[in-house]
């Protein structure tokens, strides 16, 4: 029975552990909460699912493509997002940012409600593994995913002039970094990994609808937190602890006799994002932000 | 039990009606805008969790009013209801504030919208018999029953209440910030460091800002609680904190009749939306063309996050800014005599 709440904290994990990526890595290079992410990957789940529902592929290619496509979906989104909301509202300030980015999480939000409708959608399950095979698939994928983002920020050069941007834009610019497009291929790369996590979050859970990516989008921000955010390994780590707090805790504390510790379990998220805030704001693997005069 | 104060039987009308109520929820959103003005404008934090407070004032109102039907008066209760739930979000705030107030902006952000997101799972999932869990909490009419007859008494009654509240909300916001913890509050939102620096206790002063402010959400809830006369955990959901945030974005981070104003434009245009494609509009709800109005009746959560990110990125401090309703009439007579003195 304890095995069946870990791989389910290990699958879900694994997923929070996806989105948290994203959230990281464009908190890393312009120390914004991109709270329009969650939308991402709805609209990435809503672009693999209409590839599994439409397109005339079933199994392993048809998941591929799908995977392909909800990762796309969410990259070129992002860029737009970038493009149009947060790069006009770079330099007014971080409120100002992060009020853009609650507008356009809503924006992207209620755009699905019109188009897609309220009813929530039964996605096929293309591999026909079932959440238990799923959730098995999604943390093998992050096991996978690990050494080449290790790779793509470490090893090219991409990722150096993301890092240089991320230590500091102005320093960088001046050292002939084109600084915009540095940051527009974060926002991608973030997104593509969202969008194959909200991919796996449809295909795990058998439905997509409208707002879908709002709360999975918010513990993952949790995630980013308690692995340190600004940190990738950090969001891997959250990732995974996050998602086996929130299956391993209300199985103990069922097994101490409370009967409904699973309701709980979104409550049990936050108030570890406020229990980690306040011990060690920087997270596991963070590193203090210094206050300059 | 009637506990009325007095029955006019005062027939409203249709347009009566309708603007008697949309006063009263512009006064509700005013005082909500106001609130988190005191926390979001002057007091430069970034608080995302307005909704859960304005859900504790909400309940604890609801509660107390159950608790003591029978034994105290209606207008009695009504009071004692609405100081319980001013205090109890008061508290939540201080709650949250204490431990999370040392945090910069963004995480702040992060925090509070994770306790009002507690505080919502809190209420749907507590047994049944504390706040009515998802089928919802009835509050009892305690200052006036509400039957056919007394419906435009009621409306009136409240219309002028709210009044009476905005405007105190309004004074004691003023004088908070013009007073010297306003002052200090002013330079905190300006620059942290540079504020300690010069003595002023930045906690402290955040707190104060924190806690009144929640108070502000609590008394609003409580507002809400007995107009409404049934609670439901869906009215206190993310987009009730959007909604808030727009009040204060569009009025201007900083400005209290800017806040009044925005929240009467937005819960105007969201009222009049409402009734697009009906016949008989009331007096003053203007009908839309056909084309346009059911439109965007439809998609006007979409227009509505639109102006939002928009007016950012055109004019994020607001079309009021940190100005103020007189401030801005003087400005605009004088620019065209400034402009003939140029010349």
């Amino acid at each position: 029975l304890l095995d069946d709440f870990l791989l389910n904290g290990l699958g879900q994990g694994a997923i929070y552990a996806f989105i948290a990526l994203g959230y990281t890595m464009v908190y890393g290079i312009i120390r914004l909460i991109n709270f329009a992410h969650g939308e991402v990957v709805m609209v990435g789940a809503y672009a693999g699912y209409f590839v599994l529902e439409g397109s005339p592929l079933t199994g392993v290619p048809a998941f591929l493509v799908a995977i392909l496509a909800g990762g796309l979906a969410s990259g070129v989104l992002a860029v737009l997002i970038e493009r149009l909301a947060y790069r006009p509202v770079r330099r007014a300030g971080r409120i100002a940012a992060l009020m853009t980015a609650v507008g356009v999480s809503l924006l992207l939000q209620n755009l699905a409600l019109r188009c897609f409708g309220a009813t929530p959608r039964p996605c096929p399950d293309a591999l026909g593994l079932g959440a238990e095979g799923n959730k098995l698939l999604v943390f093998g994928m992050l096991v996978a995913l690990a050494p080449v983002l290790r790779w793509l920020v470490l090893g090219t050069r991409t990722g150096r002039a993301m890092r240089a941007v991320s230590e500091d834009a102005d320093a960088a610019r001046l050292m002939g970094i084109p600084t915009d497009r540095v940051i527009a291929a974060t926002f991608f790369l973030g997104a593509v990994v969202a969008g194959v996590g909200g991919v796996m979050l449809a295909a795990t859970y058998g439905v997509v609808q409208h707002d879908l990516g709002f709360l999975p989008g918010m513990k993952a921000f949790v995630a980013a937190v308690i692995g340190g955010i600004g940190s990738i390994p950090g969001a891997l780590v959250g990732g995974l602890v996050l998602g086996l707090l929130e299956a391993l805790l209300p199985f103990f504390l069922r097994s101490a006799g409370w009967d409904e510790a699973f309701a709980w379990k979104d409550a049990i998220a936050f108030a570890f994002l406020i229990l980690v805030l306040v011990v060690r704001p920087t997270g596991l693997l963070g590193r203090p932000e210094r206050v300059k005069v | 039990v009637s506990t009325a104060l007095l029955t006019l039987a005062v027939d409203l009308g249709p347009t009566g009606l309708w603007w008697t109520h949309l006063l009263v929820m512009v006064g509700i959103y005013a005082v909500l805008g106001l609130s988190l003005n005191l926390i979001n404008g002057y007091g430069g934090m970034f608080s995302l969790g307005h909704h859960g407070l304005f859900a504790i004032g909400a309940y604890v109102a609801a509660s107390v009013t159950n608790a003591g039907l029978g034994d105290v008066p209606g207008p009695l209760l009504f009071l004692v209801s609405a100081a319980a739930g001013t205090l109890a979000a008061a508290a939540g705030g201080l709650a949250i504030g204490l431990p999370c107030l040392r945090l910069r902006g963004d995480y702040l952000a992060v925090a509070t919208l994770g306790f009002a997101e507690i505080v919502r799972i809190l209420i749907q999932n507590l047994p049944k018999g504390v706040f009515g869990g998802s089928e919802g909490l009835n509050v009892p009419r305690v200052l006036m029953e509400v039957t056919p007859d007394t419906r435009g008494d009621f409306r009136l009654l409240w219309a002028a209440l709210v009044i009476v509240v905005v405007a105190l909300t309004a004074l004691v916001v003023r004088n908070v910030v013009r007073s010297a913890r306003g002052r200090a509050l002013l330079a905190v939102a300006q620059d942290e460091t540079a504020a300690g620096l010069l003595g002023i206790d930045v906690t402290r002063s955040k707190v104060m800002a924190f806690v009144l402010g929640s108070a502000g959400a609590g008394l609003a809830g409580a507002l809400y609680a007995h107009y409404q006369g049934k609670l439901l955990p869906g009215d206190f959901e993310f987009p009730v904190m959007v909604s808030i945030l727009l009040v204060v974005v569009l009025g201007g981070l900083g400005s209290i009749t800017g806040c009044i104003v925005a929240a009467l434009v937005l819960r105007y245009v969201e009222q009049v939306l409402q009734l697009q494609g009906q016949d008989d509009l009331p007096l003053g709800a203007i009908e839309l063309p056909a084309a346009v109005g059911p439109w965007l009746r439809e998609w006007w959560l979409v227009v509505y996050a639109l102006i939002l990110v928009l007016l950012m990125i055109f004019r994020p401090h607001g079309l009021f800014g940190s100005r103020e309703l007189p401030d801005l009439l003087r400005a605009l007579r004088r620019a065209p005599r400034a402009k003939g003195s140029a010349a």
